[in-house]
Parts: C-alpha cells; structure tokens; sequence
C-alpha cells in the first residue's frame, strides 16, 4: 500500500519510494524506508496531508503521498 | 541621509575579496536566519553570491581584530539542489577555487531535530570545508526534557569544532567566534570523499548509506527524551477543515485593515511632507528649469518611492510574525488545494492577498514560492488584485455613473459595483494564472513537500531585519526606476513645443486672457503629454473616452489615483481635495458632437479599464526587480493592457 491510503490511528513503516525524482526530496524530509509514519490532518476536498515521520512533520498533496510505499504496522 | 548611504556602495566591498570567507549553513528552521543577524547585525546586505548571479545575503563581519566576509548559504538538508538557484550556489562547493567556496563553514544543527539536520554536516565535512558546528536550540530542548552529550559527535568528526549556542537570545556567539578562529588553522584534504553525485539513484544510495550511520549517531547524542511528541493542540485548531478556514480569514481580514488604514496615516504625511518641500524649494530658489526639476520631478519622484514604504513595511513586518511563528506553513497547507487548479501554490495565497494593498509588497512576497512556475505565475496576475490605489478611481467613477438606490431593498447599489470591481479583479487573476499554467513550458513539476515547523513565538531580530531589508531592496533596487519615470512624466507635463507651459499666455476663443484654473487647464493642452493625450484620441474613442480622459490615463501611469487629480487639473477645478466640483465638472464635459462624455457606458469602460490596465510604474519596477529581466513586467503591460482595452471596449459598445 501507499502512505495517501494510510488513515487516522495507523501507524505504517515506510517502506519505499517509486518515484525517483522526488525520492531524495522525501527522504531528506525523513521519509526514509524503516521511519514510522502516521498521518495526523489532512486539508478538505482532497488537499494536502499533515505527516508525523520520525519527530519530523511534513505535508504533502496525495500525489506525492502515493509515491511513498508503506506496510501498515 | 541614511537614505543615501543605501545607495552608495559598501565602501569595505571593495577590498572584500581578499577576506576569508564563512559560510552560514544549516537546514531549514534551524536558527539560520537569527545567527545570521546576530553575527552581522543591519551591516548585512544582498548582493550577488561570488561568480554567480544569484541572490544571496552577505555582510563583512569583524572577529577578535580580522575581518570575514561572511555569506548566507540557502537553507537545506542536503547539498543536492531542491531549484536552479540552489543548484548554482552549492555548485560552488565542488570546486576549492571557486570564488564562493567558504575558508570556514558555520552549521547549525537544531538539537531537538539532530536526525534529520546531522546529513548536511556529514556531507559538508565530506567536502572537507573546516567547519564549526553550533548546537542549536538547547534552551527548546532543555524544555522538552533532553539530554545530550556530544562526546559521538566529536569522535565520529573529528576535525569539526563543536559550540553551543542560542541564536534566538544571541547566547554563545562569542565562544563561536573564537571557534571560528580556531577552525581556519585545520586543514583537511585527505578525508576528502565524494559528496554530489547526479543521478537520483546515487544520491539515494548515498542518503541510504549515510542515514544509518546517522541514525545510530543521533542515538549516541540524545542520551535521554521524555517529550511530548503528540499533535500540537494549535495545530488541531489552525489545520481543522472547517475552523482552520475562519482563523484564516480572521487573520487575512487583520492583516488586510491593518495595511489598508494604518499605513493611510504615514503615507499622507509623506504626501504632505514631499508636497512642503516641494513647495520650499520652489520659492527658497530663483526660478527657472533647474528648479522646476527639483521640485517638480525629483521631489515629487522621491515622495512617489517613499510613499510605498509604510505599505511594504507594514505588509512584511505582519508576514514576518506569520512566517517566524510557523503558521505560514499552515496557510499553505490550508490553502494549496483550492488555488493548484488555476496553476497556483498554496504560498501564492499571501502575496495575492496582499496585492489587495498593494501589489509591490505582494511581488516580493512570492519570493517564498520556490518553484519558478508557480512564483512567476503569482508575480505575473498580483496586479490585477485591485490595490488600494485603485480606490480613490473607483469611488469618483462609481459617485459618477452609477445611481445612489438601494437594490433588493438592502443592498446599495454603489457599493455592489465596488465589491464587483473587486470580484472582476480576484475573478481575472485566477483565469490569468490558468492561461499562464497552460502557456508556460513546464520546467519544473509541481511538487509539495513542506516542512511543518513547531510554533514558535517571534524572534524580533529577524522581523525588525525583514522589514528593513524589504523596504531596503525596494527603495534602491526599484526607486531608480520610478524616479526615472517621474522625471520623464514631469518633463512631459511641463514642456511642449512652445518651452515651458508654465509660462506660455494663453488665450479663450473670445480672445481674453485666460489666468488661474482655466489657464493652467489650457496650458496642460499645450505640453507633450497633453499633445500626446489629443493624439491618441482616436485610439481611446472607440472606449467612450475623449483626449482629456486619454491625458489623465497617461498620467496615472505614475500612481493610479494620479487620475482623479489629473482630471481635477484637465477640468479646471480649483481644488481636488473635495470630489465634489470634480463630479460636477465632469458631468458637465461633452464630446465635440455635444453629446455627455460621462455616460453610463464611458463609465463603466474607465472602471473596467483600472481594473485590468497596469497602471503603475513601481509595479513595473518591482516585477523587473523580481524576475531579474524586463520581458516580464513588458510582456505583462501589454498583456494587462490589451485586456483592459477590449474589456473597456466590450462594455462601452454593449451598454451604448
């Protein structure tokens, strides 16, 4: 599954990316495969997704949010 | 005077080349920008990073008797570059001669974030630059009940210099400027490794392969946690679908009254002051072109740059304390969603609304977005938010044409057309940015990936230093053009073929003397931008307008409600303060065919034009400043112009 699936309450491991241009990106904003990841808000008709991964926080549109592989834990 | 002393050359710039060089890095929301103006105080300023073109602040700094020239580095997590801008400046890192390359690297690492800040160290002491490592933000995590030891820090770098600092209070500077004596004296060449690889695989590998000896590293450090990692309760409240949204426009509506009235107040007594001046060197020296040029153009060209200052101040003084606090980021997020269809960025949003102002401070404001695209999409359709400029035209034409009644029995009908104006404006905006999503070559995806800081409470330093720095850029870098053209605009208005019209005597057609109101009137005729404005009549007829309209719109291209007081002087009313004798004035104009000027339909063609036409030179200015290059503000007058002109043209023949 990907992290844009990932609900409230779960808590997932990142596993990998499938996008090798924004990979270095996310992995520089801590979405780096074993981090474990949790989403916390997300903005209305489908915005953007408030991410806890590791002590960090970071946002992104679904878009980039499907690019990271997770397995729920 | 400190006005001047801006625009003079740094006179230690000149022998700056032969200075060491420190570098400032750090990742984002490390305290980068607080040591930056802790080391270097209001002596910093921006300039072109060494080689390059790009942007970057620097100031020359004395420490214990040496002088460094000291550079801010973008903020980063790594040295792989996120734009073009970062792209060139790290590329200087590759290369030990190159004229950017730092003597000494100062990185800040943010201790309650050490994980993901300690990747930039390692890679930078891989380049082998000396560095010295200032521990940042102990205070925070002192309160978050951390403990740290930086004894693995020290073995696993060996050459690095370590301090502890607290930028925000200014605390340590002085044991990290004694470290960053003590760095210079390392010299590191055999540890060299490679650091910029190209390929996005490699790089990946090589964050794989630093990450876990990082990871390990930062579990050496932090020796004990019991923080409270949940949700802040801010963000629960600032992030919520439908509260969120109403903060948002609470604070939108602050901000936007704020800029809106408090600034009135400063900008009329620069108005008043300039207009003093003027007025005393007019009459303190003997009369003729030199003086003239004095009061008239120069005076009156430096208080249309001052004029703006209270705006950009204010304006960038709120969005410091946004940005400083964290709830920046929280708009982006709030906001990315509804505005990504029209090919916009969640952090379009604040530099668009600011335009509401003023579009100046909002030009500048979308330095913010980082990706080219969508910062020159922002940039290109913020003029047609209708500023405050706008206003004083709106509220003339709308008392002209537009009845004073009530419509479904609560709404009034002047001010449905006002709120209609602005609407077209926001309406317009929106569908430009689309055009331009479309028309632009798709350089850079578009991405977010955005950092959501902890709030923090304002840190004064960095705000009082936004401010001046805005302000600063906007008063050198784009006052010598608005100055340019206010020397031109005036010398327009006062000569014509004939010499000066201010001394030309002038006749009516029954051959008496004309003097006063009248005669100034007549003699606006007689000057270039009056023969200017009679010529290209037959270019504006088509909008409903006539030659006196076609003067006034030439001259509000200084400032849009030039226009009102320009009609004021076209029309021969005494006194432009009341708009009154103007309104009337200019019911009373005809056509040469006898027919009213002032129609319904020439009316709402002159509305409709203002709010499309780009009629502002420090517009102009800015959007040149900005984008570096004079094809953008050119291709956006055009644009803005030929739009507002079949706009007004549409109407006019539609209600006529």
């Amino acid at each position: 599954m990907n992290l844009s699936e990932l609900k409230k309450g779960e808590i997932a491991e990142v596993v990998g990316h499938t996008d090798q241009e924004l990979a270095t990106t996310l992995m520089e904003h801590g979405m780096i495969p074993g981090q474990k990841v949790s989403l916390e808000m997300s903005a209305p008709f489908r915005g953007p997704r408030m991410f806890k991964v590791g002590s960090a926080r970071v946002s992104l549109r679904l878009a980039e949010a499907q690019c990271i592989q997770i397995k729920r834990l | 005077m400190f006005l001047f002393a801006w625009l003079k050359p740094n006179a230690s710039k000149l022998n700056a080349c032969s200075l060491k060089k420190i570098g400032i890095f750090g990742s984002p929301n490390t305290g980068k920008t607080s040591l930056f103006n802790r080391l270097t105080g209001l002596r910093q300023h921006v300039g072109n990073f060494p080689g390059i073109t790009v942007d970057v602040k620097k100031a020359i700094v004395e420490i214990e008797g040496e002088s460094f020239q000291v550079f801010d580095f973008p903020g980063a997590y790594s040295v792989y570059p996120k734009s073009n801008e970062e792209r060139q400046v790290f590329e200087t890192l590759k290369d030990s001669s190159s004229s950017g390359y730092p003597d000494i690297g100062v990185i800040l690492l943010d201790i309650t974030n050490l994980e993901q800040n300690l990747l930039l160290l390692d890679q930078l002491n891989d380049l082998g630059i000396p560095l010295v490592v200032a521990i940042n933000m102990t205070d925070l995590a002192k309160r978050k009940g951390l403990s740290w030891s930086l004894e693995a820090l020290r073995k696993t770098y060996p050459s690095c210099v370590f301090v502890e600092i607290n930028s925000r209070v200014g605390l340590g500077l002085d044991r990290l400027k004694k470290a960053v004596k003590e760095a210079r004296q390392i010299q590191d060449d055999a540890s060299k490794k490679p650091v910029f690889f190209e390929s996005n695989e490699e790089r990946q590998e090589d964050l794989l392969r630093r990450n876990d000896k990082l990871k390990t590293l930062a579990k050496q450090v932090i020796t004990a946690t019991n923080r409270d990692e949940s949700i802040s309760p801010l963000d629960k409240l600032f992030l919520h679908p439908v509260l969120g949204y109403f903060i948002f426009a609470v604070v939108l509506l602050a901000i936007f009254q704020t800029v809106f009235t408090l600034a009135a107040y400063p900008m009329d007594w620069i108005d008043m002051g300039m207009a003093n001046l003027a007025e005393l060197v007019s009459n303190g020296l003997p009369k003729g072109i030199l003086t003239d040029l004095l009061a008239d153009g120069i005076i009156a060209g430096l208080g249309g740059i001052l004029v703006f200052i209270p705006q950009i101040a204010l304006l960038f003084f709120l969005l410091a304390l946004l940005e400083e606090s964290g709830y920046l980021s929280r708009v982006v997020f709030l906001m990315d969603r509804l505005v990504r269809p029209f090919g916009l960025n969640g952090r379009s949003v604040v530099p668009l609304m600011s335009s509401w102002a003023c579009a100046i401070p909002g030009v500048m404001a979308a330095r913010t977005i980082s990706n080219w695209k969508e910062r020159m999409t922002t940039i290109f359709v913020a003029p047609l938010m209708s500023c405050s400029a706008r206003l004083p035209v709106y509220t003339l034409l709308i008392a002209l044409v537009i009845p004073d009644k009530e419509v479904f029995g609560f709404l009034n009908l002047q001010g449905l057309t006002l709120f209609a104006l602005y609407a077209l404006g926001l309406v317009s905006a929106l569908l430009l940015a689309f055009i331009v999503k479309l028309s632009l070559k798709n350089r850079e995806r578009s991405t977010l990936i955005l950092a959501m800081p902890d709030y923090r409470a304002p840190h004064w330093t960095n705000v009082w230093s936004m401010v001046y720095n805005k302000t600063k850029s906007f008063v050198v870098d784009a006052g010598k053009i608005i100055l340019a053209f206010s020397i031109i605009l005036w010398a327009a208005s006062t000569y014509g073929p004939d010499g000066n019209v201010g001394e030309l005597e002038l006749k009516n057609e029954e051959g008496i003397e004309l003097s006063g109101s009248a005669l100034q009137s007549a003699q606006v005729e007689e000057s270039f931008l009056g023969i200017v404005g009679q010529q290209i009549e037959p270019v504006i007829r088509p909008l409903g307008y006539d030659w006196k309209i076609g003067i006034a719109l030439l001259s509000s291209f200084a400032a849009r409600e030039v226009f009102v007081s320009s009609l004021a002087t076209i029309y021969a009313v005494e006194s432009d303060e009341d708009p009154e004798p103007i309104i009337e004035s200019m019911r009373s104009q005809t056509h040469r065919n006898g027919l009213p000027v002032f129609t319904l339909a020439a009316g709402l063609s002159l509305l409709v034009f203002y709010v499309y036409a780009l009629q502002c030179m420090a517009t102009v200015a800015v959007v040149k400043k900005e984008t570096k290059s004079w094809s953008w503000p050119i291709i956006q007058l055009v644009v803005m112009g030929v739009w507002a002109y079949l706009a007004a043209w549409l109407v006019y023949v539609i209600l006529s």
